[in-house]
């Protein structure tokens, strides 16, 4: 009983506690629900929360972006601007890739208008206004930012920009006036331009892509490759190529890559040169210095507006600003009226083999001159060798009295300096200036016998000039090379072996292909002296005066002769044999005047060096000529039959086939130009040849539009598409790849929206195409990064070794084959430049050897660099452009690049090249001056003068945005993007056609220039800095 | 602790002796038992009026309880499943705002950027599943009225979140594009070796829902609407690899590679971009996903014309011409508005129910006059939440 009481009361008193333990629980369970969605829900929130701060850093990223914008829009807008980074300037850390921008209508100084980085959108406008940010400023931590890092390009800090605060005021427990910081910006605008443009693709590389007259055939094809730069190889400090982007190899290979790439991590995945991809790492090392691509806008930084586009000019419809001179040689289609021969209706010889459909193995036919606004335009044979020899006697050995005959023979050699043949034709000279002759029987008693005039004697009788014919004659000689005037070979006249006493209407007859003029007798011409008589057996002494003779040079055509050359002696001196009479009998040729072409060893009379003069001038003064061996003194030529002179550059052997000989100087355009470089080879009155892009091209003054144009200012107002007339591109897959590839015709006509077709290109106003086309693979020269440099000198490059053929005597195929192609192989790390871009097939091959003259250097069209080579003269580039902005600020065209730095020194190139030379890379030293071999800046700029600008038109932006709590002060949120900003020809307001020019712009557009476009966008991590 | 009950106890006693029964030495004394016992019956009864007081007290409190109790549910419910669509959406959206604000585009002939919105369910990738009551599951646009799942996408309000409010076909809109991905640029320490599936570069990325398991397992029976990003990878992880990526394949979203017949693709494959595997699911109870494209211009009101959807009915749209081309179909967009419907999670347990086999509620048991498509979306929108945001190209083509 007692237990279950106990029990009982035991109960009784857990029941009573149950409601209030449920209650409890209850309760509890409610609260601990409660506060569960309460901590669920906070954390909602605080994510809510952070996803908004993160949502506004955001926004003051891109509210920097249109900042930086707004900034490259302001002061890199207009045409007449350069940019420079800030490496050559003073500097601090993480400032050094700063993009200044100069304008060029203002004298050369090295304070920018302004520093394209935070802070300096607040400055006053205005030129001379101090900029708040400069390359010299310091930064500490808690007032900028890292835009470029370690992850971007393998250095910390690279890259810092001022951090910009974004105040509001009126903040919830704030006075209405207190400014609050609620958030920090900054940016900073990169140069992409001064990065090398390592991966485009080469759509010249297939038929696929690129197919159509006159490039229809793999081998036409192939030579555009080496015309221009087809975008830069990626080289390391080194200059060994760290990979190929036109390399074929692989699944997908780099082409294939190269063809998608729009980015410049994409590069990354590149197979590199020695297997493994580019990778990361890479990348990183070569953010300054490579880019996948930059466009340019093509503009004329000196004067403003677009550059005009030479291909589009025509002698018969559109005459070019540059005169009929220039038209007369660019013109060389004959479906244009050129000069280069119908390659369906050849003349008689008919080339040996015969015409294929190839265009670039045409004959020219030679053209009389064509002088205007400084340019001259011929295309002649040039008188390289030239003997006359003569003899005053009597007729027989006896002492019989008998007048005296006045007797000639002559050896004539005269040399195509093109790379290219020349349609055979029959010539003649007419020779003036022979002196007269005194003639004293010196038998006694001494007798001086009547004058004898040369000139009147072999002058028709009546002082007319010495006509002498120079057959082509093809049946004698039935060998391959009298079917075309090969280029660069040297063809002999020499007098008939019977010899004639009076001339043909073309004059007196001669031999052609031969050298023989040892005849014993008979030989040449023999007319009546007038002069005696006298004992065949008299001694007799002749002298002579001083003079000077002039040989003119016709084409003898059935329309009438045409003149072609004229060629002047080098002043004869006086002969006499005072001391060694002979009898009058003999048949001696007692004197000869003897001169030859000078080269380039010989002192003042270097042509190629340092002569003023062309030596394809149509007048050649007597400056361009040597006497022979023994002197100016015809006395000293007795019987003198000497042809050649196997140590000179202009000499055969005359019936040899061999090309070994053959000295190819100059080009004749035979397909389309593509490069401004390619006007080297245009000859310009007054002046030594290779005057355009050469430093001495900047005293030549050429007819422009607007004036007259330096050498250098061409390169800043013109290029060439090579849309020119007959050439059609079609479009493949869409799209238009003209015949400079790198030009990319913009999709769309900015005033229409339709697309841009061929027709708007090739009837742009004012031949300005260029109002439609951006170009690829640009590259400002400003550039000190030898890294980047050495890429872009490497622009022209055969990752292969290069298949040439050359043009050789064959009957068969009119060509070689390649076989040793150089000497050591061309490497993929080597660079080459192209002194005949055009033609270098047809001159490539040379035997090489050591001796003398080193002829085989004149036909190897192409010059290779090796990779240190290029590295030293990369290096030798940038310290001179490093010295010029330190003192003068950054290069602001074309014009002042190729100039002389000062009157009379060398252009920037060519002191690189020097500089390099005696640092020891060997670049031109022991190579014959002016031989094709011989770098120069023209030679560079032929392939690179597409490509270089004195400034950039493409830029990378890096914007950070951070949101700041404005009462703790603390950041909150940070953000990071990326843009890249591209300039194209539309202008700011569109109001205003592309082609305005700057002077008839609308306020708008003269502040603002032509429009910036942002191309791509992407946000940023913490790993992208 | 026994040998201080007793005093414990004693203490008990001594304490509350009226009504605690009493034992030991006090129970020995019978009057006192007796007195106990009358004490402690007394004490036991309740009035019937006690009772009554005492059960309706219980039932208010009871009742309190049960309200509370159930309107806390309801709002952890309510709330969780808003905070929890909430945060998908915001994902979701915010993956679409990187990803649009970073696309890319050229006027090179090729589209850069396709959206099509889905009238099927399957967009001929055969991953949609139809298992469950075919007529309970997310009506076909030939459905006319409520129910119809293709609607007033031009004219409506993406907000719009009533039964007229904008839908986007079965599948919503199928977007693909080409962005930069937001890489982590790993490179292996020890070799040195970039990992190229996390560069940043650009990539193809593609937007879809399937209605499918959301597990490979083919004993899964959780089927979801799910939606899918996927993204090419962007090149080959290695040289030797077979397996392209976005830069081997170019720049045409609609072509074949990334559009293939058939499904043999794994992720990152630019197959992929139509045949989504469940690596690329993003979220989960998405029932409808929207793109509105417009281009700037100055002629129209708000200056901004629309460019997709032009009409109602079902459209692919393929942007491949600048904006600036007058009245373009074809126009990159300048301005896109995306559109996300997604169930809460009580939502999306009633749709599957619903769509079970045999159905949640009964065909027989849906109010009157409403047929089992409008009961599928009155139980959507009763239980889901749309989410838009407008998002700002910002580059350009040249």
């Amino acid at each position: 009983m007692d237990f279950q009481l106990s029990t009982f009361n035991f109960q009784l008193k857990a029941k009573r506690g149950f409601a209030l333990l449920l209650t409890v629980t209850l309760l509890a369970f409610l609260v601990v629900l409660l506060v569960g969605l309460a901590a669920y829900t906070r954390v909602e929130t605080a994510v809510a929360g952070n996803t908004q701060r993160q949502a506004q850093a955001r926004q003051n990223a891109l509210l920097a972006l249109n900042v930086a914008l707004g900034q490259l829009q302001k002061y890199a807008g207009p045409d007449q601007r350069v940019t420079a980074t800030a490496d050559a300037f003073p500097n601090a850390s993480g400032t050094k890739h700063y993009t200044g921008v100069w304008d060029t209508t203002l004298s050369a100084r090295t304070t920018p208008v302004t520093w394209l980085v935070s802070g300096n959108e607040l400055s006053v406008a205005g030129v001379s206004a101090p900029r708040a940010v400069r390359p010299n400023s310091s930064f500490t931590t808690t007032n900028s930012v890292e835009l470029v890092g370690k992850n971007s390009s393998g250095t910390a800090s690279d890259v810092l920009a001022r951090l910009m605060p974004i105040t509001t005021v009126g903040l919830p427990g704030a006075t209405a006036a207190t400014t609050a910081i609620i958030g920090r910006y900054a940016w900073w605008v990169g140069d992409q331009g001064v990065k090398a443009p390592v991966a485009l693709a080469d759509p010249t590389s297939t038929a696929a892509n690129f197919n159509y007259a006159p490039f229809a055939s793999a081998e036409l094809l192939s030579r555009i490759r080496q015309q221009i730069s087809l975008g830069a190889g990626a080289a390391d400090s080194t200059g060994a190529a760290v990979f190929e982007p036109r390399d074929t190899t692989g699944t997908p290979s780099n082409a294939a890559l190269a063809a998608n790439v729009t980015a410049t991590n994409q590069l990354a995945f590149f197979n590199k040169t020695g297997g493994g991809t580019v990778g990361l790492p890479t990348l990183q090392q070569y953010f300054h210095t490579w880019s996948p691509n930059n466009f340019a806008v093509l503009a004329n930084t000196k004067l403003g507006g677009l550059r005009q586009d030479l291909s589009l000019f025509s002698p018969s419809t559109t005459p070019s600003p540059l005169g009929t001179a220039f038209d007369a040689w660019a013109n060389y289609n004959p479906a244009n009226g050129g000069y280069m021969e119908d390659f369906t209706n050849p003349a008689t010889p008919t080339p040996l083999p015969a015409y294929s459909s190839d265009p670039m193995r045409r004959r020219y036919v030679m053209q009389a001159q064509v002088s205007n606004a400084g340019a001259v335009h011929s295309v002649a044979p040039i008188l390289s060798y030239f003997l006359l020899t003569f003899s005053i006697c009597t007729q027989g050995n006896t002492a019989t009295v008998a007048p005296l005959v006045a007797r000639a023979r002559w050896g004539l050699t005269f040399w195509n300096p093109y790379t290219s043949a020349l349609v055979p034709e029959n010539l003649r000279i007419e020779i003036t200036g022979l002196p007269d002759v005194a003639v004293l029987d010196t038998t006694t008693p001494a007798t001086l016998l009547p004058p004898i005039s040369l000139q009147t004697i072999f002058g028709n009788g009546s002082g007319a000039p010495m006509k002498i014919s120079l057959p082509w004659d093809s049946t004698t000689n039935a060998t391959p090379d009298t079917q075309s005037w090969l280029p660069g070979r040297v063809y002999s006249w020499s007098s008939l072996d019977s010899a004639v006493a009076a001339p043909t209407a073309t004059g007196f007859g001669s031999t052609f292909y031969s050298q023989n003029i040892s005849a014993t007798a008979g030989q040449g011409a023999i007319l009546p002296a007038n002069s005696g008589p006298v004992k065949g057996t008299d001694n007799c002494q002749l002298s002579g005066g001083q003079s000077t003779l002039v040989v003119k040079l016709f084409a003898v055509r059935a329309s009438g002769d045409v003149p072609l050359a004229t060629f002047t002696s080098p002043q004869f001196s006086n002969f006499q044999f005072a001391s060694s009479s002979a009898q009058i009998s003999d048949y001696t040729y007692q004197f000869s005047f003897v001169f030859r072409l000078a080269e380039s060893d010989n002192g003042t009379g270097a042509w190629l060096t340092s002569g003023g003069y062309d030596v394809r001038s149509p007048t050649l003064p007597a400056a361009a000529f040597v006497s022979g061996p023994n002197g100016p003194d015809p006395d000293q030529y007795p019987n003198y039959v000497t042809f050649s002179a196997p140590d000179r550059l202009l000499d055969r052997a005359t019936t040899s086939l061999t090309y070994d000989e053959d000295v190819p100087v100059f080009e004749l355009p035979c397909s389309p130009l593509l490069s401004v470089g390619s006007l080297q080879h245009l000859q310009i009155a007054g002046t030594r040849p290779f005057a355009i892009g050469n430093s001495w091209g900047e005293a030549v003054q050429l007819a422009g539009p607007n004036g007259t144009f330096t050498g250098g200012a061409l390169f800043d107002q013109f290029f060439y598409s090579g849309l020119a007339p007959n050439v059609t591109p079609v479009p493949v897959n869409g799209t238009l790849v003209l015949p400079n590839p790198l030009l990319k015709p913009l999709p769309r006509n900015s005033a229409t929206g339709t697309l841009v077709t061929l027709g708007n290109l090739q009837n742009a106003p004012n031949q300005q195409s260029s109002k439609f086309l951006l170009l690829g693979g640009a590259f400002n020269l400003n550039s000190v990064n030898p890294t980047a440099w050495e890429a872009v000198l490497r622009s022209v490059r055969f990752p292969e070794t290069p298949g040439f053929t050359y043009l050789n005597a064959d009957p068969t195929t009119g060509t070689g084959p390649d076989a040793p192609p150089a000497s050591p192989p061309i490497q993929s790390s080597d660079a080459q430049f192209f002194r005949f871009g055009q033609s270098a097939q047809e001159t490539y091959l040379a035997d090489i050897n050591t001796g003398s003259p080193p002829t085989w250097l004149f036909r190897q069209g192409m010059r290779t660099l090796t990779a240190a080579q290029v590295s030293a003269l990369a290096t030798a580039i940038t310290n001179l452009i490093k010295v010029h902005q330190a003192v003068s600020g950054p290069f602001r065209t074309l014009e002042e690049v190729l100039g002389p730095v000062s009157a009379g020194t060398p252009s920037l190139i060519e002191q690189a090249i020097i500089d390099t030379d005696s640092a020891g890379a060997g670049i031109n030293s022991s190579i014959a001056e002016f031989s094709s071999q011989w770098l120069t800046q023209g030679d560079i700029m032929t392939a690179l003068a597409p490509v270089l600008f004195p400034r950039s038109d493409t830029f990378v932006i890096r914007t950070y945005g951070e949101a700041v709590n404005p009462t703790t002060a603390a950041t909150e949120g940070r953000a990071w993007c990326e843009a890249i900003a591209q300039r194209v020809p539309a202008y700011f307001d569109t109001a205003d056609p592309e082609e305005t020019a700057p002077l008839s712009l609308n306020p708008t557009n003269t502040a603002f220039g032509r429009r910036f476009k942002i191309i791509s966008f992407r946000w940023l991590t913490r790993s992208d800095i | 602790m026994s040998k201080h009950r007793p005093e414990t106890e004693d203490q008990g006693l001594e304490t509350d002796s009226s009504c605690v029964p009493q034992t030991g030495i006090a129970a020995a004394r019978p009057r006192s038992l007796v007195s106990g016992l009358s004490s402690l019956v007394s004490r036991k009864a309740f009035t019937l009026l006690e009772l009554l007081v005492a059960a309706a007290i219980t039932a208010v409190l009871a009742g309190f309880v049960a309200t509370i109790v159930t309107n806390v549910a309801g709002l952890w419910s309510r709330t969780s499943g808003r905070l929890s669509t909430e945060a998908q959406a915001r994902f979701v959206l915010d993956q679409l705002s990187l990803d649009l604000s970073s696309a890319r585009f050229q006027d090179d002939g090729n589209t850069w950027l396709a959206a099509s919105i889905l009238p099927n369910t399957n967009n001929a990738t055969g991953l949609w599943l139809t298992s469950g009551t075919a007529t309970n599951q997310k009506p076909p646009n030939t459905t006319t009225g409520a129910g119809a799942s293709l609607q007033n996408v031009v004219t409506g309000s993406l907000g719009d979140n009533s039964a007229t409010g904008p839908r986007f076909g079965i599948a919503g809109t199928w977007l693909r594009f080409f962005t930069t991905k937001r890489g982590s640029n790993t490179v292996s320490v020890t070799s040195n070796v970039t990992d190229s599936t996390t560069v940043s570069a650009p990539v193809a990325v593609g937007w879809q829902i399937i209605r499918r398991r959301t597990s490979t397992s083919p004993l899964s029976t959780d089927i979801r609407y799910l939606l899918h990003r996927v993204e090419v990878r962007p090149a080959k992880s290695n040289p030797t690899a077979t397996a392209n990526g976005t830069l081997e394949t170019g720049y045409n979203i609609t072509a074949t590679a990334y559009a293939p017949t058939t499904n043999t693709a794994a992720a990152g494959d630019p197959g992929e971009i139509k045949f989504p595997t469940l690596n690329s699911v993003v979220a989960e109870n998405v029932i409808d996903f929207g793109v509105r494209c417009f281009v700037r211009d100055a002629t129209v009101p708000a200056g901004l014309r629309a460019v997709f959807p032009l009409t109602n009915a079902a459209a692919t749209y393929s942007a491949r011409t600048p904006s600036t081309v007058t009245n373009s179909t074809t126009a990159f967009p300048d301005v896109v508005d995306i559109m996300v419907r997604i169930l809460t999670d009580e939502g999306a347990r009633l749709i599957a129910a619903y769509e079970a086999n045999p159905p949640s509620p009964a065909a027989t048991a849906l109010p009157t006059g409403v047929n089992p498509q409008q009961y599928w979306w009155q139980l959507a929108l009763a239980n889901s939440q749309v989410f838009t945001r407008r998002i700002v190209i910002t580059a350009q083509p040249l």
